[in-house]
């Protein structure tokens, strides 16, 4: 259907323009109805009278003492409490940049800031991080140079040869800072992709060229190819994009090796025979040690991985009760703990959190909270009294909203013992009415929400009427999960109404994780109800896990930027019903990555000391 | 005008404009989100759903030190005011009299603009077409509405729903589609209507 034979929406808004106020200018008398009511709420909350608002300056004032009144660890932020929460509203590529620096070198400006949070880049921490991009880039570019020289021409011209390489030093630091800015952007990573791979082509088959096959420094030239290789790739990957899948920690020590690893491959290409082969040996073993133990890093252990340090976390928590995101994720991640750890957890606390503001709560925190019992019934005789007012309109004819029936009301209900079989019936029309289609924008997340209200209010069957529903949804999305481009698929959800639209290779938002994990709900459930459907769809269960693995690891590094209680919430459920242990199938091509590297470490260690030896029976014979 | 206060005050209150007073902020707030605001509380059922919206707003206006976000991020904005819309519709639906609360209980009022020379048929096609958007579904509904009413922008309608802007084409082109087909099949067809 051609959209311009479509109804105008003129049309539509004149038809419901009895709606608006009588008479008059609709906008103005809106308007006008909007600022009254403020008068009459500030006159009666004592405010002076006829003074219409306040003044900027008492305004800004009363803001900052009602933000501290509502929220007391806030009253006194540190530096540290003050950066996490501008960091919750600043740009994608600023919140990066301020993690890859060093701590406090790029700071997030707060709300005091003249724009606002995320819009202060100062000129001193862009310096700082254009200095480190040179010096690395300039590393990088001297290294590969010199591998490109044969090792007496590249010693006599070292000096040279340093300070040729700052122009492409200089080159890559503009593209790392663009690629940084852009990142934001679709498609941004794809391009960092093709840079980074096409550098390390060209440097690798340079360096082959060159040496491969002479019989002075093979060995040297396979370990300024690794060197170059892990620099190459890696470095812009984890600079631009990996903070968030490796972590800080895994960041720094990597980052550490690599450099370590450069400089000692420029010295094993560039030394000269008459070395002692101990020294190589050391320097070879230092190196395996050093990948090695990267590796280690790498593998350390995300957040949320053991019951124990779930509790721990819990028992930690203090935000306040409108931290809409930290609440929903406390109860995404208490859900997945054994009952005897959830009956182990301090609800009075968590209770004397979220209680003083009951009368605000938003509905997915009142959901949240009343999933975890910290709700008394009085605040949800709310959604009660809607939900009840909605059976009764809908025994008059109308039909059932399913939107005014939540868990929460549900949960009430059953517990009360008020829960009858025409209740659930009703429901239960309701909620097959608005089972979503399979190609529907947020169907995935739809589906999840029904049948967990299905489960809530004991409607039996529901679950598995719809098993193939399912498992059409997850063949959808979730198998379509990249091998190596994990997260591209996951991010598909965003684009349901546009299939084959560009996608960003790293999503960070939420809305893709909120779908991944109510992917893995889903796979849970199908797993459960139709295990030969589910290993028909031989979901991509690795990818799933390294995606969410990196959310969960972002916790190290940015707290609330990352959502990481709710991706190791869905992880934790991955790996409870994943025979094969997923994260294990995230460790498995990183350390084989590793391995190889140390196996050629050693070969490296090995063929130096071997060919010192032989260099100094040559060189070393009698002395007079 | 560059003095500190102003300085300081501008990025708080809202980000609209940087010069705004606090008047001139609210305002700016309102013409912003009132269409799509009536228009979402109204594909939810509500009864009276200019009321609801101006005590949305006023809410928000009052309660503006609790927010954190940023005045220009609709995203941010538009996720706590939908909370505060929520929040107030279920108490308007719980104090409200128990009855029908569909989208054709505003027929009762008197038609803004009515006046002796409309003709039946225009006011048959109109209620026709409440109708036909009462009976979509309740996304498509939504979002039909909230574009309708003053012609926001689906990047906004986005932003209140909590949706991509994508999405909302979507709903919409869907939602124009049905009605398009509800109404065309009807005898009574507009004939202007259907020309364009």
């Amino acid at each position: 259907m051609n959209s311009s034979n479509l109804i105008g929406l003129d049309e539509i808004a004149d038809a419901f323009a009895p709606d608006h106020p009588e008479g008059g200018d609709f906008p103005t008398d809106f308007n006008e109805g909007v600022a009254a009511r403020v008068r009459a709420r500030e006159e009666a909350a004592g405010f002076e009278a006829g003074r219409g608002v306040e003044t900027e300056e008492t305004f800004f004032e009363a803001r900052e003492q009602a933000v501290e009144a509502a929220t007391p660890e806030a009253a006194h932020p540190g530096p540290a409490e003050a950066l996490d929460r501008a960091r919750n509203w600043a740009p994608r590529w600023l919140r990066r940049a301020s993690a890859i620096a060093p701590t406090g070198a790029i700071k997030v400006a707060t709300a005091k800031g003249a724009k606002g949070a995320g819009a202060s880049l100062t000129a001193g921490p862009l310096v700082a991080l254009a200095a480190v991009v040179v010096v690395g880039s300039w590393l990088l570019a001297s290294a590969l140079r010199l591998s490109d020289e044969q090792p007496e021409k590249a010693e006599a011209g070292k000096r040279s040869l340093w300070t040729s390489s700052l122009s492409p030093a200089v080159a890559s630091t503009v593209l790392v800072l663009l690629l940084i800015v852009l990142s934001g952007s679709a498609g941004s990573h794809a391009l960092l992709l093709a840079a980074a791979g096409s550098i390390l082509l060209l440097g690798t088959l340079s360096i082959l060229r060159v040496h491969f096959g002479t019989d002075a420094t093979s060995a040297d030239a396979l370990a300024t190819t690794l060197a170059s290789f892990l620099g190459q790739v890696g470095f812009p990957l984890w600079i631009a994009g990996g903070h968030a899948r490796v972590g800080l920690e895994s960041l720094v020590g990597i980052t550490v090796v690599l450099y370590g690893a450069l400089w000692l491959g420029r010295h094993l290409t560039l030394e000269e025979a008459e070395r002692l082969p101990v020294v190589r040996a050391r320097r070879g073993l230092f190196l395996v040690s050093l990948i090695a133990g990267s590796g280690l890093l790498l593998f350390r252990y995300p957040f949320g991985r053991t019951d124990d340090s779930v509790v721990e976390w819990i028992a930690s928590f203090d935000e306040p009760h409108d931290e809409l995101l930290d609440w929903e994720d406390l109860q995404a991640l208490a859900e997945t703990l054994p009952a005897d750890a959830l009956q182990s957890l301090d609800r009075e606390r968590l209770a004397s959190l979220i209680q003083p503001g009951l009368g605000d709560l938003h509905p997915s925190v009142v959901e949240a909270a009343s999933a975890l019992e910290l709700v008394p019934d009085e605040r949800l005789k709310d959604d009660l009294e809607l939900a009840l007012d909605s059976l009764e309109r809908s025994q008059r004819g109308s039909d059932l909203s399913r939107s005014n029936w939540t868990p929460a009301a549900v949960r009430l209900l059953v517990r009360r013992g008020d829960w009858t079989p025409a209740d659930r019936a009703a429901l239960e029309t309701a909620m097959e009415r608005d089972w979503p289609e399979v190609d529907r924008y947020g169907a995935l997340r739809e589906a999840e929400e029904l049948l967990r209200l299905a489960d809530v209010a004991g409607i039996a069957g529901f679950t598995a009427r719809h098993a193939e529903d399912v498992a059409r949804l997850l063949e959808r999305r979730i198998v379509r999960c990249h091998p190596w481009l994990d997260p591209v698929s996951v991010a598909g959800f965003e684009t349901e109404d546009q299939p084959g639209l560009a996608v960003p290779l790293w999503p960070v938002g939420r809305a893709s994780l909120d779908s991944t994990v109510a992917g893995v709900r889903l796979m849970e459930r199908l797993l459960s109800l139709a295990p030969e459907r589910y290993a028909a769809l031989d979901v991509d269960v690795a990818g799933i896990a390294r995606y969410l693995d990196g959310e969960a690891r972002g916790y190290v590094l940015m707290r609330d930027a990352t959502y990481a209680p709710r991706a190791a919430g869905a992880l934790r459920r991955l790996e409870a019903f994943d025979p094969e242990g997923a994260r294990d199938r995230i460790a498995r091509p990183l350390r084989l990555v590793f391995v190889l590297g140390a196996v050629l470490s050693v070969l490296l260690a090995v063929g130096a000391v071997a060919r010192a030896g032989r260099r100094e029976s040559v060189f070393s014979g009698p002395a007079v | 005008m560059t003095s500190p206060s102003r300085t300081r005050s501008a990025a708080p209150v809202c980000a609209v404009e940087a010069n705004d007073s606090l008047d001139e902020a609210l305002t700016r707030i309102v013409d912003r989100w009132r269409g799509p605001l009536v228009g979402m509380l109204r594909g939810w059922r509500v009864a009276d759903p200019v009321e609801v919206a101006q005590d949305a707003l006023a809410e928000l206006w009052l309660g503006r030190a609790r927010f954190r976000g940023r005045w220009d991020d609709e995203g941010a904005v538009g996720a706590w005011l939908r909370g505060i819309a929520w929040n107030l519709a279920r108490s308007s639906r719980r104090s409200a009299a128990r009855g029908p609360a569909g989208l054709d209980e505003a027929d009762d009022r008197p038609h803004a603009g009515a006046d002796a020379s409309e003709t039946v048929d225009q006011t048959e096609r109109a209620d026709r077409i409440r109708a036909a958007v009462d009976a979509l579904p309740e996304d498509q509904r939504t979002v039909v509405l909230m574009c309708a009413l003053e012609g926001t922008p689906s990047k906004r309608v986005a932003a209140l729903l909590g949706i991509t802007e994508r999405a909302v084409e979507g709903r919409l082109y869907r939602a124009r589609q049905a009605l398009t087909e509800t109404l065309g099949r009807s005898p009574e067809r507009n004939p202007a209507v259907a020309q364009s």
